[in-house]
């Protein structure tokens, strides 16, 4: 198999406290994206996925802080990268699409010298060349009137009109990895499946990896290839998307799919996940899932409440963290 | 349930309701005719019967938030009526209106900004019964209590500030405020938007059960597809400040009848990996809409010569009833 164009191992991104603490946001995660590959990065808030994000995009700043761990972009080594150098790899090797399109804008630039900025900077195109390309550039996210649009500023556009800027920013110099955060959830269902097949087509035609940071299981059901789902600052199962909402391996993963309320196939109750995620300023001496688990091991002697489980590695890179996974005996 | 409604008569009923809004000098060169009114509810006729939910779906922007508002007497009436079991809201002075909330509650989206955070979350649930002066200050503590243990939180939690709790948390004290002067009717503006899906299957949970065990009316106000059908007996989808399609849940949603209900059912992601996004039809895109067609005659795919000259009412289908549609490709 070719290398891996974003390849994330052991990551620990933690946020120091005034009182000496640190809340460890990320704590432990490998993560791996092919060529033009799709992998959903799922978890509820405060699951560390955006911090993930921003970690490999060079972007988390104090007091959060990278404290462990490696971060290769088409083999090259970022946490050993100077700023001048990441600055250079975003937007041309790495690039990023947020959750609120008309806050990641600069309100008070044209749309169309903010994409063409993308040219100037990073190709040294002339401002002419550049604005032409912009134009371009908007006509392929399905921007109506183009040119006239490349003269509006962000607060004259809508929530689906500033993400699709947002996107052709981020795509413009057909970037080897886009992270997407969210980029979706603020915005309609109608235009939201219309702008998740933009960014799908986009990223096939220049063979784009995509990271897509999501809470919503019908988007990952809907474009992924594999899915991690992430618990607590750790990936707690990772499987290809048809084996993910099939099998899930993970008690987590089951609870999120069966607490889904799904049109169409309404029950009497909905299974809720009891309680609520745990506080990251400590180590974990147990499995971080275990107070809310439905299936965990009960007993004294139970692994569950002892030890943090192992990651399981199953066949074609899926693979979970739960002692019901493990032959018990403690090794993997 | 309907039996009993039928014999009772609607608790609320909307008749030919408008209501709207000024708009800025700004925006109005980017509506036709330069109008200075959005009509945010357009003439809508509703009835809400004892004891159902009614799910109330649409888009951002559709009106949704406004009809609901506007059931309360919060927000300012242009045209038409709202009927509290009969009684003009717009007749009922202060003391009327006083009265009026005593029945009518309302429970909002976002639990971290309708809860005041200077209020210990037992003097915010008890609020209500000091306002209207019901019972002792002992009693009053002790229906406080009550009111913890319904919605599932430790009464001793009453001292607590909101900043302590997490987001389901306070939505549960947002609910216990309420419902602590047992209205009969709840309008519930997308409650669990905010929540994560794990924390949003609880607070559903909850309201469910409420609503069977005390006779509660809902209006259930969302745009989540999944979650309207979860909860509702009844569904009207709302467009641009009318409502264009009403039936029982079932009906809506097994055979919808107006394009628009269509285009959405087909764009909510389902957590099922094989319906993939390139297997759906591109929804049409958004244009503005001249004031006499059919609103949604811009991005119907069915739309017809007649759609664009004259707007079409909301009717009873053929054969069914309850089932109405206001859409002129429809049998009446």
């Amino acid at each position: 198999m070719t290398a891996p164009v974003l390849e994330v191992r052991n990551l620990r991104t933690w946020f120091d406290q005034p009182d000496g603490r640190a809340v460890r946001a990320v704590d432990g995660v490998d993560l791996k994206l092919h060529a033009g590959e799709v992998l959903a990065l799922v978890g509820e808030s405060g699951s560390g996925k955006s911090v993930t994000a921003l970690s490999v995009m060079g972007l988390v700043a104090r007091p959060g802080r990278i404290v462990e761990g490696n971060i290769r972009l088409d083999g090259e080594d970022l946490r050993r990268a100077t700023p001048a150098r990441l600055q250079a790899l975003r937007g041309a090797r790495m690039a990023m699409v947020f959750q609120q399109p008309r806050a990641s804008l600069n309100p008070v630039q044209r749309i169309g010298d903010q994409i063409a900025e993308q040219f100037i900077r990073h190709q040294g195109l002339s401002r002419h060349a550049a604005s032409a390309r912009a134009i371009e550039l908007l006509e392929r996210v399905e921007m109506p009137d183009p040119a006239r649009r490349a003269r509006d500023y962000p607060h004259q556009l809508s929530g689906g009109q500033a993400q699709r800027v947002g996107i052709a920013i981020a795509v413009a110099l057909r970037p080897a990895l886009l992270i997407a955060d969210e980029p979706t959830t603020a915005l309609d269902v109608t235009v939201q499946a219309q702008l998740l097949r933009l960014m799908l087509q986009l990223c096939h035609e220049s063979g784009t990896a995509l990271l897509l940071v999501t809470h919503d299981l019908g988007v990952v059901a809907q474009v992924a290839d594999r899915v991690a789902v992430m618990y607590a600052g750790r990936v707690v199962e990772q499987a290809p998307v048809t084996a993910l909402f099939d099998q899930p391996q993970h008690p987590y993963t089951e609870g999120l799919i069966a607490s889904l309320a799904v049109p169409g196939q309404r029950r009497e109750r909905l299974i809720d996940i009891p309680g609520s995620v745990p506080a990251l300023d400590q180590p974990f001496s147990a499995c971080r899932f275990e107070p809310r688990c439905a299936r965990r091991i009960e007993g004294s002697g139970s692994p569950c409440r002892h030890q943090e489980p192992p990651w399981v590695s199953g066949s074609t890179g899926a693979g979970t963290a739960c002692w019901l996974r493990t032959d018990l005996s403690g090794n993997p | 349930m309907n039996d009993i409604a039928i014999t009772e008569g609607p608790l609320v009923s909307v008749r030919n309701l408008q209501v709207r809004y000024a708009i800025s000098h700004a925006a109005q060169d980017r509506l036709p005719g330069g109008r200075a009114w959005l009509n945010a509810v357009d003439g809508v006729d509703l009835d809400l019967l004892p004891g159902e939910t009614l799910g109330l779906v649409g888009e951002s922007g559709c009106g949704k938030s406004t009809l609901g508002r506007a059931l309360l007497g919060l927000r300012p009436i242009s045209r038409g009526q709202v009927l509290w079991q009969g009684r003009d809201l717009a007749t009922l002075g202060g003391a009327g209106l006083k009265a009026l909330r005593r029945q009518a509650q309302l429970v909002f989206q976002d639990p971290y900004a309708s809860l005041n955070p200077r209020e210990r979350a037992g003097d915010a649930v008890r609020s209500g019964l000091d306002i209207h002066d019901i019972g002792s200050r002992a009693d009053r503590e002790r229906r406080v209590a009550e009111l913890f243990e319904l919605v599932g939180l430790s009464p001793d939690m009453r001292q607590r500030w909101p900043h302590e709790f997490s987001g389901g948390q306070r939505q549960r004290i947002v609910i216990a405020r309420a419902l602590a002067l047992q209205p009969r009717l709840l309008v519930c503006d997308e409650p669990v938007s905010a929540l994560d899906v794990s924390i949003q299957a609880q607070v559903l949970n909850l309201l469910r059960s409420l609503q069977q065990h005390m006779g509660l009316t809902l209006l259930f106000v969302s745009h989540n597809l999944g979650v309207i059908d979860h909860m509702s007996d009844r569904i009207a989808v709302m467009y641009r400040g009318r409502i264009v399609e009403q039936a029982d849940r079932d009906a809506l949603l097994r055979d919808p009848q107006h394009p628009y209900t269509r285009a959405l059912l087909a764009a909510v992601p389902l957590p099922d990996p094989r319906r993939r996004l390139s297997s759906l039809p591109p929804p049409a895109s958004a244009a503005p809409v001249s004031q006499t067609a059919c609103p949604y005659a811009t991005r119907c795919e069915e739309a017809r010569a007649e759609c664009s000259m004259q707007a079409p009412s909301l009717r009873p289908m053929a054969g069914n009833a309850r089932h109405q549609v206001a859409c002129w490709l429809v049998a009446a």
